[in-house]
């Protein structure tokens, strides 16, 4: 496939230099409930995984980002823009490519026509080059072979990857997809990746997931969050080091663990509260390599 | 075939340097040789653009009836394909506001005073379609369309159009059916009140939903008239007089000026 | 218009396969054959026309013309080998696609017309078997003494499988002028090869 991206202007061309997005006491209510309760958060090139349960901020933080929700206070720039003025908000949105979570799509478009209007609206110019864009998109995901079926007619999967090469449109500098992998099977998931990974070279995403194992594979960075807050910013070795030393096999559930779950060998993997001795009323128990995820729960088992 | 061309025959003849004979030899050839025409050197940035430029044609998606016509009123493409990309709800709209409408005209021709029942209900079906043209709770795909540069007032002004101009086709072609009552400008006063209420719908979107001003506008427009009819303290067929007229044109005009869209183009 | 209305899910095909086995599955639908067989013909066809006109822009526009015919008309291919080669399809269609292009540039003002019915030069002759086989022996010999003028004249109506009308379109000269030259030079051929 050629892509043909020439004839439309460069995305958001705002200060090159500095953060794709920035946050400084960035918070967001509904109600009295605080979505955001105080973030602050430099978005750079690469993948940034964004962890945390349900209702933990990360699709309100998204949405802050991909100027779809006013933020109620604090600070936010994106792509060099603030996103208050109604002209800020286009110039974000033409360097931006957002993957709403749950994405719904009229079901009787087809693929082609629906990535098209998508396209219409992101001002991809000129019907041939926008045609040659979406294209370029589809075949990305891998669709091109479906691109004249109806929307109703894709799977969940193939549907999640048609928002997919919607939110690719235009070649975007920072890519917000909120839970982008799920519905795609293991298969789909490493061409995902793939993808992803391919495309932010020099370009930024912000990813949000609760797939521990995407996070492994493709970020660069992590954050987790918390009731609103952000409780972890780092690399994922670092999220994994915050586990070292409290991860046990025990032949016994033990009362004050952290949390623990018996593993189909019939035994208990701990996560501790504390980097110490074996946990206490376990049984034998010995020390095991953490992962990814225990770094992950023993961050949103602390607040718990 | 038991010989083939040398790679320098295949050379000189793609190149267009073979001298006629040799190049109707090597034409009378791979007619009948597969190999050598595979083995031709061929420009691949050629092949490439040649082969985008036919896909184009090819491949090019089907267009609805509506956006052919839009186009062939002079529509430029990209809003023709927005105009014609419409929700579901859309087309619900446009049957109910059929039956809406049928249902006036006959109230119109067996009740006394059934006209005034149109010019009630004229202004607030438009109203209606655009409530159902555009947000988060009527589009399911609002949340992608929304973040789009083209996302925001700029859609919601496209989708109110392409309401619009159906609705006010369709009242004026049912008060040419209404029964002659009042003065002959009688059954086109309801448009001006009815392109004022919407511009005032789209205007108070600054400050909550569509839909929320929409419902606003549409049950004080109503609840007000009937409340009016029902106390008979005074005559609803002022709001349609030469004055009110005037009244409202005014309204819409500083609506119209006052809209993002047009404050923007001034800008 | 016919082009759009395809099937639905168009029918999957070997990449490798036949240009009989591909034509089927664009006349399916499958862009995707098309483009298969784009790439396989388009460069040799190409490279042919340059030889028939010095404008490239008019064999670029013959030659999409030719696969949008092809895109439009697959169906009604029939092989006449048991490989289900369809190079000389191809270039009938694509040759014929030139003498429009031709026609088009010459008469911008006048609209399109229909050809009318062709005038060929009788059945192919023992004599346009032999010439066919133009890359053996002394045929070449003798085609290089010919002038060029019915050099072209024999390549048109016997190599290109043109009639005598598309022929004078194609070389710009009257029709009866090709007829004598095609006669001329079928009689020095045979003189010098008898």
């Amino acid at each position: 496939m050629t892509a043909a991206t020439e004839g439309r202007p460069s995305p958001g061309t705002g200060p090159a230099a500095g953060p794709l997005a920035s946050a400084r006491g960035l918070t967001k209510r509904y109600g009295v409930r605080h979505a955001l309760a105080g973030i602050d958060l430099d978005v750079g090139p690469g993948v940034t995984g964004l962890l945390g349960r349900n209702g933990a901020g990360k699709t309100t933080l998204l949405r802050c980002l991909a100027t779809d929700l006013d933020p109620g206070g604090g600070r936010l720039t994106v792509l060099g823009e603030s996103p208050e003025t109604s002209a800020g908000r286009t110039r974000i949105r033409r360097g931006i490519g957002h993957l709403p979570q749950n994405p719904v799509l009229y079901p009787h478009f087809t693929a082609f026509s629906l990535v098209d209007y998508i396209a219409v609206l992101k001002e991809l110019g000129g019907r041939r080059a926008r045609h040659d864009e979406v294209r370029r998109v589809l075949d990305a995901v891998g669709l091109y072979d479906r691109r004249h079926s109806r929307v109703r007619r894709l799977s969940g999967g193939m549907r999640q990857r048609l928002a997919l090469a919607c939110a690719l449109l235009g070649e975007p500098r920072l890519l917000l997809l909120d839970e982008p992998t799920i519905g795609l099977d293991p298969e789909q998931r490493i061409r995902f990746r793939d993808l992803v990974s391919e495309f932010t070279r020099d370009r930024g995403a912000v990813l949000s997931t609760h797939q521990i194992e995407d996070v492994g594979a493709l970020c660069s960075r992590v954050l987790v969050l918390d009731a609103g807050r952000l409780v972890f910013d780092g690399s994922p070795d670092e999220l994994t080091g915050h586990a070292r030393g409290r991860v046990w096999s025990a032949a016994r559930r033990p009362r004050d663990a952290a949390t623990a779950w018996r593993g189909p060998d019939g035994r208990y993997r701990v996560l501790t509260p504390e980097a110490a001795d074996p946990p206490a009323d376990a049984g034998e128990a010995h020390p095991v390599e953490p992962t990814l995820e225990d770094g992950y729960l023993l961050f949103t088992a602390e607040r718990g | 075939m038991t010989w083939h061309l040398t790679p320098r025959q295949l050379h000189d003849y793609a190149r267009g340097r073979a001298d006629e004979v040799a190049a109707m030899s090597a034409e009378a050839h791979i007619m009948s040789c597969s190999h050598c025409r595979s083995a031709l050197p061929a420009d691949e940035s050629w092949l490439q653009a040649s082969w985008a430029d036919l896909r184009d044609i090819v491949d090019r998606p089907r267009r609805g009836p509506l956006e052919r016509l839009l186009s062939a009123v002079g529509v430029a493409e990209d809003k023709a394909r927005l105009l014609a990309a419409t929700p579901r709800l859309y087309r619900a709209w446009l049957i109910a506001t059929v039956t809406v409408l049928a249902c006036a005209l006959f109230a119109a021709h067996t009740v006394h005073g059934g006209a005034l029942l149109f010019l009630y209900l004229a202004p607030v079906l438009p109203l209606a379609g655009v409530a159902l043209a555009y947000g988060r709770r009527v589009d399911p795909a609002h949340a992608f369309t929304s973040t789009t540069p083209m996302g925001g007032q700029r859609l919601l002004f496209l989708r109110s159009l392409a309401v619009l101009v159906p609705a006010v086709a369709l009242c004026a072609g049912a008060a040419l059916l209404l029964p002659s009552f009042g003065p002959a400008w009688a059954p086109a006063a309801w448009l001006l009140p009815s392109l004022t209420l919407v511009a005032a719908s789209l205007a108070f979107t600054r400050w909550m939903p569509l839909g929320v001003s929409s419902a606003l506008l549409a049950g004080t427009w109503l609840i007000a008239l009937g409340a009016a009819e029902a106390v008979r303290a005074w005559n609803t067929i002022h709001l349609f007089g030469p004055t009110a007229q005037l009244c409202w044109a005014v309204a819409l005009a500083a609506l119209l000026a006052a809209h993002p869209l047009a404050r923007a183009g001034r800008a | 218009m016919k082009l759009f209305r395809r099937a639905k899910h168009p029918p999957s095909f070997d990449p490798d396969g036949s240009d009989a086995a591909l034509l089927a599955a664009v006349a399916g639908g499958a862009t995707g054959a098309l483009e298969v067989l784009h790439r396989r013909h388009a460069p040799w066809l190409r490279a042919r026309l340059r030889y028939r006109t010095s404008d490239p822009d008019l064999v670029d526009a013959a030659l999409q013309e030719t696969f949008l015919a092809v895109w439009k008309n697959a169906g009604s291919f029939t092989p006449r080998s048991a490989d289900g080669d369809a190079a000389a399809w191809f270039w009938t269609i694509a040759i014929r696609q030139l003498i429009s292009q031709l026609r088009r540039r010459a008469n911008q003002w006048i609209a399109d017309t229909d050809p009318a019915p062709y005038e060929t030069i009788g059945d192919a002759s023992a004599e346009d078997l032999v010439l066919t086989r133009v890359e053996h022996g002394p045929l070449g010999q003798a085609l290089d003494s010919l002038s060029p003028e019915l050099r072209t004249a024999i390549q048109a109506t016997v190599l290109d499988g043109l009639t005598v009308r598309e022929a004078a379109q194609l070389l710009g000269v009257p029709e009866g002028t090709v007829k004598t030259r095609v006669m001329r030079a079928k009689a020095r051929l045979r003189e010098q090869l008898v």
